[in-house]
C-alpha cells in the first residue's frame, strides 16, 4: 500500500493530542455520567485514529479487518453475557 | 528486469511461493496475534468493569490517588511514540535507512521515557502506602474495594509495561540491524510488523488511561 | 480431485530418513517431524493421565476409601483432569494429525511459520514437564477447574506451579492455532477454493479460531489466580469484596470452547473416514462446513451452563440454557449427514471405519445426555454427579479419542509408510468400544441415582455399578494398549504401504508413503470437488450428483 504522507501523520498526532487534552480537561469538570461517556467515546476515537492511520487497517485485506473485529466482538460477548448474570443476580429473589 | 532476476527477487523462504504471499501471511499472522492480545488484556478490562460496577464510590475515592499529571503526560509520550513509529515504518517503506533508524531510536527513547515515568509513579504510590498487601493504607470504610482498585491498577499497568518493554527490546534489535546491515538483513516489512505491535500496545494504554486516571477527577 | 503433481526424476527420500540424528529431529522445521514429536509426547501424557485414572477406578471399586486418602484422591483426579485436558486432548488431533496433514491436504510445502511450529512444541513440552513435576512432587487438589476461593486461599498445594505449566502450554496452543489460520488462508494450492477443502481442514480452521480467541482468556485468568494467591488481594475473594463467580465466568469462557477444540477435529477425521469407507461423497458438504463454523461460534456463548447452581442469576441461566440447546443443532446436523453418507454406500469395516462408526454412536449418546444437562431444572439434580462425568467422557473419550485413534489408523500408512496388522486393529477397535461402554454407561446410572463426582468413598448401594465401571476400565485399558503394541510392531515389520492403500480422495494420498520432505514436487492444481469417489453403478453416482 502507498505510504501515508508525512503531513497526514503529523495531523493525526495533533488530533490525538487534542483528544487527550479534551479527555483530561473534561474529566476536571463535574459532568456526572457524561464524564464516563465522553471518556469512553474519546478513547474509541483515539483508538480509531491509530488503527486507521497508523496501523492502516482501512488498507488491509478484509480477513485482517475480520480478525481485528473478532477480538473486540468476542470481548463484547464475554462482557455482555457475564453482565446478564452480574446485573441480575438478586432480581426476582 | 530479466525473468530470472524477477524470479530471484520473488523467491521467498519456507513454504511461500513468492514474497507477496509471504508478506500477506506475516501481516495476517501479526494481526491474529494482536487479536489474541486483545482478549488477553480484555480480561483485565472485564475484571475492572465488574469491580467498578460493585464499588463505584470506592473506585472513585481510590481513583483520585493516581497521578493525574504523570498519567496524562505518559499518555502524550506514548501517543508521540506511535507517531515516531509510524514515521519509521514509512521511512523503511521508502528505503530511507538513516531516517528509519533515527525514528526507531526516537520511538525507543519515548518508550523508555514512559517506563521511567511509570517507575516514578510506582515509587510514589509505594511511599503513599497504596501498594496492595500488608502495607496498604486507606480510609477504613472503603479499604478493601480501594485495595482492589490498586490491585487492578498495578496488574493492568504492570502487564502493559511488560509488553512495552518487549516492544522496546524488539525495536532496539530491529534498529540495530537496519543500522548496521541495512534493509537486506532486516526487511521493511519487519519494521511494519513491529509497528503494528507497538501501536497495539499504545491502544491498550489509550483505554487504560481513562479507566485508571480519569475517575472522579472533578 | 485431479492433481498434476509431477514426480521428481529421482525418488526423494521420505522425510523419515532425511537426517537420522536426534538433533535433526529436535531442530527440525518439517511439519511432519514436528507432528511426530508431538505424537510421542502426547502419547506419554495420555498414559500418565491414564495411570491416574487407573488408581481412581481401583479406589472406586469398593465403597470405603481404603486405597488412597481423601487428599490423595483429590490430587489424583486433579492430575487426571489437568493432564488429559491440556496435555492430551487439546493438542492431540491438531498438533499431531493437524500438523502432519494440513499442509499436505492443501498442497503446501509446510505451514506458514515452520519455526513457530517447532517453538510451539518446545513450549508444550516445557509446560508439560513443569506441570508434571508439580503434580508429582506434591500435586494439586483443586480439581482441573481451580475454583476460587479454594484455589486462591485455602488449598495448601502447588497451585501456582501447575497453573504456570498450563499457562506455558497455552501459548503453544495459541501459536499452533495462529499458524493453521494463516496457512489455510494463504497457502492453498491453485484451484483449491474454500468449498473444495476437505472437511478435516474446515474443522482444523474452526478449531484454530477457537484456540486463538479462547486461550488468551485462560492465560490471563490463570495469571489473575496466581497473583491473587500470591498477594492475597481479592478480585475473586468474597471476604474482600471480590466475586468467585468472576473466576468461573472467565474460566468457562475458555473451557467450554475448549471442548469444541477437542471435538471439532475429531468430527473432521470422521468425515474423511466415513466418506472413504463408504465410497461416497459426504452428504451435504456445505451444511457440514457451516455446521462446523456454527459449533465454533455458538460454542462461545454457552459457558454459563457449567454454573447453573453456582449462584448465577436465573436470567443468565435461562439464556445459557437456551443457547446450549441451540448449539446441539449443528452437531445433530453433522450426525444426520454422516448417516446419510453411509446410505447406499459400499461400506467396508476396516479399523478406521470401526472407530469412526463408534464415534458417531458414542458422540450422539454423549451429546444427547448433554441436552439433559442443558435443561435448568434437570441440571439441579444432575450437576456434580456421575451423570456429568459420563456425559463428558462419552464425548471426549468415546468421541475424540475414538476419532483420534481412527485417524491414526487411517493415516498411519501415509505417516510411516507401513501397514498395521488389520485383524488386530479391528479387534482393538471393537474391544475399545465394548470396554468404553462398560466403563462409562454405568456412570450415567450412578449419576441419576445421586452418586456425587470427586468422592473417594460412597454409600454401599452404589458399589455394583462402580465395580462394573472399574471392570470395564480394564477392558478399555487393553483396548488402548493394543494399538501401542501392534503399531510399534508395524514400524519394523509392517507391510510397506503404497501411496493410497485405501483408495481415498485427497491431496495427501497423491504423494508417496511416507511423503518427501518438501511434500510435493510441484504445487498441485485442484480442479475437482472433494470426496469425488468413483460411483459404483447407478446408486452411488446418480444419487450424489447434485449434492455439494
Amino acid at each position: 500500500m502507498k505510504a501515508l504522507a508525512l503531513r497526514s501523520h503529523v495531523l493525526v498526532w495533533l488530533a490525538l493530542m487534542a483528544l487527550l487534552a479534551l479527555s483530561a480537561g473534561s474529566s476536571l469538570l463535574p459532568l456526572g455520567v457524561f464524564n464516563l461517556v465522553s471518556n469512553l467515546a474519546i478513547g474509541i476515537a483515539k483508538a480509531a485514529l491509530v488503527l486507521y492511520f497508523f496501523m492502516r487497517i482501512g488498507k488491509s485485506r478484509p480477513i485482517v479487518r475480520i480478525a481485528a473485529a473478532a477480538g473486540i466482538v468476542w470481548l463484547a460477548l464475554l462482557c455482555g453475557l457475564a453482565l446478564s448474570d452480574v446485573l441480575f443476580r438478586t432480581a426476582g429473589s | 528486469m530479466s525473468s530470472a532476476a524477477r524470479a530471484e527477487a520473488a523467491r521467498a523462504s519456507g513454504a511461500f511461493s513468492d514474497r507477496d504471499q509471504e508478506r500477506e501471511a506475516c501481516d495476517l499472522g501479526m494481526w491474529v496475534f494482536l487479536t489474541t492480545e486483545t482478549l488477553f488484556f480484555g480480561v483485565l478490562f472485564f475484571g475492572y468493569l465488574m469491580a467498578r460496577l460493585r464499588f463505584p464510590e470506592a473506585f472513585a475515592a481510590a481513583g483520585r490517588h493516581t497521578d493525574f499529571a504523570l498519567g496524562t503526560s505518559n499518555t502524550a509520550v506514548l501517543l508521540t511514540s506511535s507517531l515516531a513509529m509510524a514515521l519509521a515504518v514509512r521511512a523503511a517503506a521508502i528505503r530511507r535507512r538513516r531516517w528509519a533508524v533515527l525514528l526507531l531510536g526516537a520511538t525507543l527513547t519515548l518508550g523508555v521515557a514512559f517506563l521511567v515515568i511509570k517507575g516514578f509513579e510506582y515509587r510514589a504510590e509505594y511511599l503513599q502506602h497504596l501498594v496492595p498487601g500488608a502495607g496498604f493504607h486507606f480510609d477504613a470504610a472503603q479499604r478493601d474495594a480501594a485495595e482492589l482498585f490498586f490491585w487492578l491498577y498495578f496488574v493492568m499497568t504492570g502487564i502493559h509495561a511488560v509488553h512495552l518493554a518487549i516492544g522496546i527490546a524488539v525495536i532496539g534489535v530491529i534498529a540495530a540491524r537496519v543500522g548496521f546491515r541495512g534493509f537486506a538483513a532486516q526487511s521493511p516489512q519487519s519494521v511494519e510488523m513491529a509497528g503494528l505491535y507497538w501501536h497495539f500496545v499504545d491502544i491498550v494504554w489509550i483505554f487504560i488511561y481513562p479507566c485508571l486516571y480519569l475517575i472522579a477527577r472533578s | 480431485m485431479t492433481a498434476s503433481a509431477a514426480s521428481a526424476s529421482t525418488a526423494p527420500a521420505g522425510y523419515l530418513s532425511a537426517g537420522m540424528t536426534l538433533w535433526s529431529w529436535l531442530s527440525t522445521h518439517d511439519h511432519k517431524r514436528i507432528a511426530l514429536l508431538y505424537a510421542i509426547s502426547i502419547t506419554a501424557f495420555f498414559f500418565i493421565g491414564g495411570a491416574a485414572a487407573t488408581l481412581l477406578r481401583i479406589e472406586l471399586a469398593t465403597p470405603a476409601g481404603d486405597v488412597v486418602s481423601a487428599e490423595s484422591y483429590n490430587k489424583l483426579f486433579t492430575m487426571h483432569g489437568v493432564i488429559m485436558v491440556w496435555f492430551f486432548l487439546i493438542p492431540s488431533i491438531p498438533a499431531t494429525l493437524g500438523n502432519f496433514l494440513v499442509p499436505l491436504m492443501i498442497g503446501a510445502r509446510d505451514l506458514a511459520f515452520p519455526r513457530l511450529n517447532l517453538a510451539s512444541w518446545y513450549l508444550y513440552v516445557a509446560g508439560g514437564l513443569f506441570t508434571l513435576a508439580a503434580l508429582l512432587l506434591g500435586g494439586v487438589d483443586t480439581g482441573w477447574t481451580f475454583y476460587t476461593p479454594f484455589s486462591t486461599l485455602y488449598s495448601n498445594t502447588h497451585v501456582i506451579a501447575v497453573v504456570t505449566g498450563v499457562f506455558i502450554a497455552g501459548f503453544s496452543s495459541i501459536l499452533t492455532g495462529l499458524n493453521f489460520i494463516v496457512t489455510i488462508h494463504k497457502l492453498r494450492a491453485p484451484g483449491l477454493t474454500w468449498f473444495r477443502l476437505p472437511l478435516f481442514i474446515w474443522a482444523q480452521y474452526a478449531t484454530s479460531v477457537i484456540l486463538v480467541l479462547a486461550t488468551p482468556v485462560l492465560a490471563m485468568t490463570l495469571t489473575l489466580l496466581g497473583v491473587e494467591r500470591l498477594f492475597h488481594v481479592g478480585i475473586f475473594d468474597p471476604a474482600l469484596g471480590g466475586d468467585p463467580l468472576l473466576f468461573q465466568h472467565l474460566f468457562w469462557f475458555y473451557s467450554h470452547p475448549a471442548v469444541y477444540i477437542m471435538i471439532l477435529p475429531a468430527m473432521g477425521i470422521v468425515s474423511e473416514i466415513i466418506a472413504c469407507f463408504s465410497r461416497n461423497r459426504v452428504f451435504g458438504y456445505r451444511s457440514m462446513a457451516y455446521a462446523i463454523i456454527a459449533i465454533a461460534v455458538v460454542g462461545f456463548l454457552v459457558w454459563g451452563h457449567h454454573m447453573f447452581v453456582s449462584g448465577q442469576s436465573v436470567y443468565a441461566g435461562m439464556i445459557f440454557s437456551l443457547l446450549s440447546f441451540v448449539v446441539a443443532i449443528p452437531s445433530a446436523i453433522k450426525v444426520f449427514n454422516w448417516t446419510a453418507t453411509l446410505y447406499k454406500g459400499t461400506i467396508s469395516f476396516e479399523a478406521p471405519m470401526l472407530y469412526a462408526l463408534g464415534f458417531v454412536g458414542l458422540f450422539m449418546f454423549g451429546g444427547l445426555s448433554g441436552l439433559f444437562l442443558a435443561a435448568l431444572a434437570l441440571d439441579v439434580h444432575l450437576t456434580d454427579t456421575y451423570f456429568v462425568v459420563a456425559h463428558f467422557h462419552y464425548i471426549m473419550v468415546g468421541g475424540s479419542v475414538s476419532a483420534y485413534l481412527g485417524g491414526i489408523h487411517f493415516w498411519w500408512p501415509k505417516i510411516t509408510g507401513r501397514m498395521y496388522p488389520p485383524k488386530w486393529a479391528q479387534f482393538a477397535a471393537v474391544l475399545l468400544f465394548l470396554g468404553f461402554n462398560f466403563t462409562f454407561f454405568p456412570q450415567y446410572l450412578l449419576g441419576i441415582e445421586g452418586m456425587p463426582r470427586r468422592y473417594h468413598e460412597y454409600a454401599p448401594e452404589f458399589q455394583t455399578l462402580h465395580v462394573l465401571s472399574s471392570a470395564g476400565a480394564v477392558i478399555l485399558a487393553i483396548g488402548y494398549l493394543l494399538p501401542l503394541v501392534y503399531l510399534t510392531w508395524s514400524l519394523a515389520r509392517g507391510e510397506k504401504a503404497s501411496a493410497n492403500p485405501w483408495g481415498a480422495t485427497g491431496l495427501e494420498w497423491t504423494v508417496p508413503s511416507p511423503p518427501s520432505v518438501e511434500n510435493f514436487g510441484e504445487p498441485p492444481i485442484v480442479t475437482q470437488e472433494p470426496y469425488a469417489y468413483p460411483p459404483h453403478g447407478v446408486s452411488g453416482g446418480a444419487r450424489r450428483a447434485a449434492s455439494t
